[in-house]
């Protein structure tokens, strides 16, 4: 961890208002998703882990403090750097790592890998490959619940770079047309993958954009696990009772490349360190700290548990199987495809079921 | 407690890295998330970070040189711990995998050779990931072995699968065709055009696309395939039926080799067996052509039949007779009495003599200058031995009824078979009768066997749809024919004669007489 | 000759290109600063500036409509796809624009544009970004359909597509980047876009396959010669226009035909060629034209899943002698 000159810590009020026990929480869940990400990359480099693979490092504050506002009923959907929402939603180190390795005890029985972690239950709908793609189908959710009037609200995270996909604007365009309770947070780490926002937004205050949709736009410090916190409890309030959707910017950064195999070499070292000196982790350690709402022994033992529960998951998911290839035919419709195991393994008859 | 650092794989299509450059010097101090050192991939250039903290104890390799992935490349521990012993070690792998390191990639070819030909060795999951992915990651093996034990019985399972059974291929997936109109650009224009088949019959080329398919020799012409009695369509490929049309082979008689008896070009051109051999079949082996020494029966045999053929000048008069009554009148027959068993080949020459007697000239031979008219009918027949043919002769057989020739058949013929013939046993017949009925034979001709001048070849009495007084019925029919030596005998004489016969096949109770 | 990779070879194409005509211009995705999500085009904004190395946001339809808009007035665009699969954004414009402009207007306009990236499967990417696109584009007339299978076709033929008046998809492998093969030096290496290439000569069977997928053809075809039979190997290079013309030759010789693909068997390439051989050839073929696909479902992550789905060396020899009556 980059050392500091001067402890930052989170924003006081903002701080109050979440309160101690929550401020722990939110901790001890930025630090199992760091650790988290740290084993995966491991795992990646040893070649357990193949394909792609976006780590959630540096962001951990977003996805904490956003869903820490929620109620379990509402919805969550995200793009492709999506290990971190999982965990936060119900998936287990032990699933997503498996997910990871392609075994069939991940969270999508090894089918998704790292862009595609789901957990239906908590209504985490899950990790999208296609850069904007999964826009509409957030705005669809919170058709739903206005359809149904359930007052559940849909909580959206894309990256900066998707906000110039043709399906941001539209998404937008009908949220606010027909009142739907839906709160569209812009991950804003500063890159889509090598290319700085400068050079591909031509405003640089996202935010703004809500204007043109008649909806409500904020700016959130996303290293601020509690601003952030405090920003999604207001749009998700605007979303349950005034039936609004809010456009919310939250400035973040990724401290690690694009993707594993992504040299990073469009930013510079001092800029990553600076970046660093604001680490979602230090400000809320420090916070907790400095308040004594938290001990150096406890912080360190919270620390020691989420390495350990990813060491285990990345034990677990390398002891887990791969998916049975007999079940290969399955998941593509309702009722699996009938080949069997011997037809399977030559291409050329595997037609029609 | 020391690290051993491998090198990273960072990117998917990484097989090797090569370090750029140190971060950290040896007796430096690291820790987890900074930088280690760069290394280059097969994209670009990434900066390694730590994931350990720690003081880097030794570099294994230098700045600039390649190693494969998984390699050791440094070791962190903690400050003043002897590693001198592991160091040594470890440079000796790195130099090792140095060496290898291009045959490593080499390796990883013939891998994806031997997976894609049919070794199925099942190394593991890795083994399964097919030719490509095998080459794509060098650590592939690795990832294979590393699977649990779980993931390696499912392995197993796959394996048995796999040499249990070849994967059954339905070569016969459905062809969804269902439209004629050729897709844009079907146009062929190939050099060689397919020999003559119609143009009228290029049915279906509708559209000007479809009309260039066709006229590039397309489908039109080429024979249905035939039907069997049951109205069956024969299976046989398009090419197999081009080529027995061409050769005017009937591809109901053909065998087909392929699925489901699907007659293929193999069949119809008898390609080498090599074609037809399937596995486990034990090949039947050719045979070498062998010589058999002529006998002096045989060269008899060969000089008379000849002779006969060349000098007679053969004609040849077919009746076909109804056989019902005849075929009774055995039964009966042979009922009524035990002394020898009448077969209808006895009868028919029983026929046979009486219709000589009515036909004296043909009952004849040719001499050169006369012709004789023999006296009796010294009536020969026809027994076929493993050695030769042989016809023993019953003279005077107008003597002779039904039973008695019957007898005197028996008795020549059981002579001819164990060799005890004289030579007037077998010479000088004045009518022959040849009978291959017992093969199942419905027709056959004769050669004339002097110095008779005439030969009965019978064929077998059959069962047969019939017509009697405008109605189909089930019968018996049987069809004779007569060759001729028309110096002796002309057309008209050997007809009437062959009317006489028929009448007494067809009236057969005037036989007892 | 020079030993390039294939990302090497491409690179070369569109650096000689773009100094022979200064119409020819690179847009798309990190292109530029990042020098290439693949590396494609590293090198290529520091030679050429910005104006002709454009980088774009996340866009497809609008960067894809953007490279048909200014190739209908002069210009002669490549349009890089990061991956075809966020190509797929951007098929209302290739597919309504850039295929139907010239006859939309009677033939005044022409649409001189290239669309090129990777595409299929690499390795465990999951079902959003493992596709084989070639058929769908392979479906639309006015499209030209490009895949080579080595780097000097892959120069050759890039070559040609930039200097081709019509549309052209020109579609890479992105596992195949790294491939190493003989690239001639000249310039006017150039491929002729449509002419298929006999690989290996044969007698007793035909395997058609192009890109990626001729590898495990050249592979099966290598195992069955050992096996006694003796098959002739037809990189397709060209999609679209099919070259029925080298294919019919082979098949009249061999009777028999296998197609490799990499993409689903529902209306893909092998069904396409299996449509034209029968319907051209009936009468020389003497068993049914057989296809080698990818499975007919959605890519999955897992290692084992996918290399189940994906066709092989392996099943290209069954097939192979399953259409030798050799089972």
């Amino acid at each position: 961890m980059a050392k500091t000159e001067q402890a930052a810590t989170c924003d006081a009020e903002a701080t109050e208002q979440v309160g101690r026990e929550k401020l722990r929480g939110f901790l001890q869940q930025m630090q199992l998703i760091r650790r988290f990400e740290e084993r995966a990359a491991r795992e990646y480099a040893s070649g357990r882990i193949s394909g792609f693979c976006h780590l959630y490092i540096g962001q951990e504050g977003v996805a904490v403090g956003a869903l820490g506002a929620l109620e379990p009923r509402d919805h969550v959907i995200t793009a492709y750097r999506d290990h971190g929402h999982a965990l936060l939603r119900g998936c287990t180190p032990r699933a997503v790592m498996a997910e990871l390795m392609g075994k069939v005890t991940g969270a999508a029985r090894g089918r998704g890998g790292s862009m595609h972690m789901f957990n239906p239950e908590q209504r985490f709908h899950g990790g999208h490959g296609i850069v904007g793609g999964h826009i509409p189908l957030a705005t669809g959710f919170a058709f739903a619940s206005a359809y149904e009037q359930r007052g559940d609200v849909t909580l959206c995270f894309f990256g900066e770079g998707a906000m110039n996909q043709g399906a941001f604007y539209e998404s937008l365009n009908l949220a606010s047309l027909w009142n739907l309770p839906a709160v569209y947070v812009i991950e804003n780490n500063q890159y889509a993958m090598g290319t700085p926002l400068s050079r591909a937004s031509a405003i640089s205050d996202l935010a703004m954009k809500a204007t043109a949709f008649g909806m409500e736009g904020e700016v959130v410090d996303g290293m601020d696990v509690t601003l952030v916190n405090a920003c999604i409890a207001r749009a998700a309030k605007r979303a349950r009772e005034e039936h609004r959707p809010t456009l919310i910017e939250a400035r973040c950064y990724r401290f690690r490349g694009h993707s594993m195999s992504d040299p990073a070499k469009y930013r510079t070292k001092d800029e990553v360190d600076e970046r660093k000196a604001h680490d979602p982790i230090t400000l809320a350690t420090h916070t907790l700290l400095e308040r004594k709402w938290a001990s150096e022994d406890e912080v360190k033992g919270w620390d020691d548990e989420a390495k350990d529960a990813a060491a285990d998951a990345a034990e677990f998911a390398a002891d887990s199987p791969q998916p049975s290839l007999s079940d290969l035919g399955r998941y593509v419709y309702a009722e699996p495809l009938s080949w069997r195991l011997d037809d399977a393994m030559t291409p050329h008859v595997r037609e029609e079921g | 407690m020391a690290t051993i650092v491998e090198m990273p794989r960072l990117s998917d299509t990484m097989r090797e890295g090569t370090i750029g450059a140190w971060h950290v010097e040896v007796g430096g101090k690291v820790s987890s998330g900074e930088a280690l050192a760069d290394i280059e991939t097969d994209k670009a250039s990434m900066t390694f970070e730590s994931f350990d903290d720690g003081v880097l104890l030794a570099q294994l390799v230098a700045e600039g040189d390649t190693v494969p992935l998984g390699t050791p490349i440094c070791v962190l521990g903690e400050e003043g711990e002897d590693v001198g012993e592991l160091v040594e070690e470890l440079k000796a792998k790195v130099e090792a995998a140095k060496a290898g390191g291009d045959t490593g990639a080499e390796a990883g070819a013939e891998t994806e050779a031997e997976t894609g030909a049919e070794t199925e060795t099942g190394a593991g999951a890795g083994a399964e990931t097919g030719a490509e992915a095998g080459a794509e990651t060098g650590a592939e093996t690795e990832a294979g072995a590393e699977t649990g034990a779980a993931a390696e019985a499912e392995t197993e399972a796959e394996a048995e699968t796999e040499a249990g059974a070849a994967p059954p291929i339905d070569v016969e997936a459905p062809n969804e065709v269902r439209c004629a109109a050729a897709g844009g650009g079907a146009t062929e224009r190939g050099p060689s055009r397919a020999p003559g088949p119609s143009q009228a019959r290029r049915e279906g080329a509708t559209s000007p696309a479809a009309a260039a398919a066709a006229s590039g020799g397309a489908s039109a012409g080429l024979p249905p395939a035939p039907e069997d009695e049951d109205g069956v369509r024969v299976r046989a490929s398009p090419l197999a039926r081009r080529v027995a049309a061409e050769r005017g082979i009937d591809l109901l008689s053909v065998e087909g080799s392929g699925p489901r008896g699907r007659i293929v070009v193999a069949d119809v051109e008898g390609l080498p067996p090599a074609w037809k051999m399937r596995a486990g079949v034990p090949q039947v082996e050719a045979r070498a052509d062998e010589t058999v020494r002529v006998t002096q029966m045989r060269k008899t045999i060969a000089r008379r039949l000849v002779e006969s053929k060349q000098t007679a000048p053969h004609f040849y008069v077919s009746c076909t007779w109804r056989a019902e009554r005849l075929a009774d009148l055995r039964a009966e027959l042979n009922e009524a009495q035990d002394t020898v068993k009448v077969s209808l080949n006895d009868l028919i020459m029983r026929a046979a003599v009486l219709a000589l007697r009515k036909h004296p000239e043909v009952n004849a031979g040719w001499e050169d200058k006369v012709i004789r008219r023999f006296g009796s009918v010294n009536l020969g027949f026809a027994v076929a031995l493993p050695q030769g043919l042989i016809t023993p002769v019953v003279r005077q057989a107008e003597r002779l009824d039904v039973v008695s020739l019957a007898l005197a058949v028996r008795e020549l013929a059981g002579r001819a078979r164990d060799g005890s013939l004289e030579a007037e046993d077998y010479s000088g017949n004045s009518f022959c009768v040849s009978n291959l009925g017992m093969f199942g034979v419905e027709h056959f001709t004769a050669i004339i066997n002097p110095p008779a001048a005439c030969i009965l070849a019978v064929g077998a009495v059959r069962d047969a749809p019939v017509v009697e007084g405008g109605t189909l019925r089930a019968g018996k029919l049987m069809t004779a024919t007569l060759s001729c030596d028309h110096r002796v005998v002309d057309g008209a004489m050997g007809a009437a004669f062959m009317q006489t016969l028929g009448a007494f096949i067809e009236s057969p109770l005037r036989l007892m007489l | 000759m020079a030993k390039l990779s294939f990302r090497e070879a491409l690179n070369q194409a569109m650096d000689e290109e773009m100094a022979r005509d200064e119409r020819v211009f690179l847009m798309g995705e990190e292109v530029g600063h990042y020098d290439g999500a693949y590396k494609v085009s590293q090198g290529l904004l520091a030679k050429y500036g910005e104006r002709r190395v454009v980088d774009t946001p996340i866009t497809e339809l609008s960067f894809a409509g953007v490279g048909i808009g200014a190739s209908m007035v002069g210009l002669r665009p490549i349009i890089e796809m990061m991956t075809f699969n966020f190509c797929i954004l951007a098929l209302d414009q290739i597919w309504n624009n850039a295929a139907k402009m010239r006859l939309m207007s009677g033939g005044q306009y022409n649409v001189p544009i290239v669309f090129r990236g990777p595409n299929g499967a690499a390795h465990m990417l999951s079902a959003q970004h493992s596709q084989a696109t070639e058929n769908w584009f392979c479906n639309v007339p006015g499209l030209k359909v490009v895949s080579p299978a080595t780097p000097g076709d892959g120069k050759g033929l890039l070559k040609a597509a930039i200097r081709d008046d019509d549309p052209v998809i020109f579609l890479e492998s992105e596992i195949m980047y790294n491939d190493v093969g003989e690239v001639p030096d000249a310039e006017d290496h150039v491929l002729a876009l449509g002419k298929a290439h006999v690989v290996r000569e044969g007698k007793d069977v035909t395997l058609i396959g192009y890109s990626h997928g001729l590898k495990a053809v050249v592979a099966a075809a290598e195992a069955l010669a050992k096996d006694g039979i003796d098959a002739e190997v037809i990189d397709l290079r060209t999609l679209r226009p099919l070259d029925m013309e080298t294919i019919a030759r082979s098949v009249r010789k061999t009777h028999r035909v296998v197609t490799v693909e990499e993409g689903w068997p529902f209306g893909g390439i092998g069904a396409e060629l299996a449509y034209r051989i029968q319907h051209a050839l009936f009468e020389y073929l003497d068993a049914p034209v057989t296809r080698v696909t990818q499975l007919d479902m959605p890519m999955p992550y897992a290692e084992n899943l996918e290399a189940a789905c994906l066709p092989n060396a392996r099943d290209v020899i069954a097939a192979a002698r399953a259409v030798s009556y050799r089972t």
